[in-house]
């Protein structure tokens, strides 16, 4: 069983698979899950760590 | 007669905002035909066939509650549904800087849910981590969020809690905000306040005739605040911010106010309404007091509602003519500017108002979401500032870079990860959010104002941008009409 966490900076695997897509330019990601995930890792990865691999999305 | 559903305490959950307010995400057109719809209750629920990624109720929920001093997020989710707490964290800081306060951390434990609990249950989990919770920093309140994953697997948070609450200190409260229940985020305002109201908020033992709750988001920043302190303390008020860089005994105390009012009604709708009716708290939260003839309302509203009618309109003439000489200065060098606005609904219909009063023209609108909260003042806006461009959508940067394109603004204001959309098009942008400037009150005006100026003065930066970033989207979309992807007739 994994253990519960306290303050994790760091997200699921999704976060991990978005990163790299997005950091692709020309690669557009569909995200196959919930209304939030999207954005949700989003701030994790853009916002915090200095729009680490944005992309050529404009995000 | 039926139940109210503000006076629901022993549920933890409220309905959705879909449901409770027939809240739509999907709208686009002309805001006088937006009116016309609405007027004739003709407006119908739209959705998107093909939609860009969008927040969940989680991100607001926690939103409204992390920055609580005397308490602790748990989030009973995969270890990503937490990864807005660092972004969160920021912002916390920033506001406990501006208030004086030596900055902290926002404090926050995830349940870190894998497959193997969305098959047996998370509740051990959960167990652990509230007793862990309680055992490291002893607070006030647990606030334990729930997520699509517990939400799913049909978790029975409320049962846990009671099992454990014995064995800690803390109080800990479930707020309900599974994100897959609904598309309209603002819902989880109501699930995180729906928590407060059931365990903070105590009967009144008395009741203060001088304290007035203001409801803020965390997006309303410290000067705004300043701003509304200044005007409620020349009508001998005193403002109870909740429930931002506050504690657990301030929300608490909020039933023994004379007022409820609020900076953003799409934020406190549930938590006023509630206060009412459970606590006989009135309120007002028709609009938002940014522009000058809305904070004018909103100054009369509260004078209306706590006897104070003359006292208000000495402060409106002092404070108009303290401001207009200004204003006429700014007027002269921003009128007939187009502006276009995107925004959460209650800053949607805010802003344009603030620059309507510089004298400037709105070509669009973009309204995260349209329910009841704005029916009114939307409709106002649209007699002031005539026929405009109105998308009700939240947030969909393909459709905005479409109408933008098409209506080609002088300036556009937006949030912070839309700004970049409209900069890269070569717009020049001020963010709405921007916690270094006023947006509330008379001075407000004044503030954003100035803003403006420097935007006129100086768009080298996204004329730049644009000459340099790459068309984000083909010129066929561009030519496509914006709401192509519109589900539904109205």
């Amino acid at each position: 069983m994994s253990n519960i966490i306290e303050a994790p900076r760091f997200s699921c695997a999704l976060g991990g698979a978005l990163n790299t897509v997005t950091a692709i330019e020309g690669l557009v990601p569909i995200i196959h899950a919930g209304p939030g995930c999207g954005v949700q890792l989003f701030t994790d990865r853009a916002l915090p760590e200095v729009l680490e691999g944005p992309g050529g999305l404009g995000e | 007669m039926a139940k109210s559903i503000y006076k629901s305490i022993y549920k933890s959950t409220v309905p959705v905002r879909d449901d409770r307010l027939n809240t739509t995400i999907t709208y686009g057109g002309t805001a006088s035909e937006l009116v016309n719809l609405t007027t004739r209750k003709c407006l119908k629920a739209k959705d998107r066939a093909f939609s860009q990624t969008t927040f969940c109720q989680e991100w607001l929920a926690i939103f409204t509650l992390a920055t609580i001093k005397d308490a602790v997020v748990i989030t009973h989710a995969p270890v990503g549904c937490t990864s807005s707490l660092p972004f969160i964290n920021i912002f916390s800081r920033f506001g406990q800087i501006l208030r004086g306060e030596i900055p902290s951390n926002v404090k926050w434990i995830s349940t870190n849910l894998a497959h193997v609990e969305a098959i047996h249950g998370g509740e051990d989990k959960l167990k652990e981590a509230i007793l862990e919770t309680d055992k490291r920093h002893n607070p006030n309140a647990i606030f334990v969020f729930s997520s699509c994953v517990s939400g799913i697997i049909g978790e029975d948070i409320d049962a846990i809690i009671k099992r454990v609450q014995g064995e800690v200190s803390a109080k800990v409260i479930p707020v309900y905000c599974d994100g897959f229940k609904s598309k309209v985020w603002a819902s989880g305002y109501d699930g995180s306040f729906q928590g407060a109201l059931n365990h903070l908020i105590k009967k009144p033992k008395k009741r203060r005739n001088d304290l007035v709750n203001v409801i803020n988001p965390l997006t309303v920043g410290r000067l705004d605040e300043v701003e509304i302190e200044r005007l409620l303390a020349k009508l001998k008020l005193k403002a109870n911010f909740i429930p931002n860089f506050t504690t657990t005994e301030a929300i608490g105390k909020s039933s023994e106010a004379a007022l409820t009012t609020s900076m953003c009604p799409t934020f406190s709708e549930y938590f006023a309404k509630s206060l009412e009716e459970r606590f006989q708290v009135p309120y007002t939260q028709k609009i938002m007091p940014v522009g000058l003839d809305n904070t004018d309302r909103w100054l009369r509203e509260i004078g209306k509602l706590l006897g104070k009618e003359d006292e208000v309109e000495t402060v409106i003439k002092a404070e108009r003519e303290r401001v207009e000489p200004q204003i006429e200065e700014l007027k002269e060098k921003v009128a007939g500017k187009r502006a276009f606005v995107s925004a959460g609904q209650s800053r949607a219909v805010g802003i344009p108002n603030l620059l309507a009063d510089l004298g400037m023209d709105i070509v669009g609108v973009t309204a995260y979401h349209y329910d009841e909260v704005i029916f009114e003042s939307f409709a106002d806006l649209e007699k002031r500032c005539g026929n405009f461009c109105i998308n009700i959508a939240n947030v969909q940067p393909f459709e905005q870079t479409n109408i933008l394109n098409k209506e080609q603004p002088d300036f556009y204001f937006g949030h912070v990860g839309e700004s970049i959309w409209a900069a890269k098009q070569g717009f020049p942008t001020a963010m709405i959010y921007n916690l270094s400037v006023i947006f509330a009150g008379y001075n407000g005006v004044i503030s954003f104002g100035s803003r403006i100026l420097n935007l006129l003065n100086n768009p080298s930066f996204s004329k730049k941008l644009a000459e340099h970033s790459k068309p984000i989207y083909r010129e066929s979309w561009l030519n496509e009409n914006p709401f192509k992807y519109h589900k539904g007739e109205n």
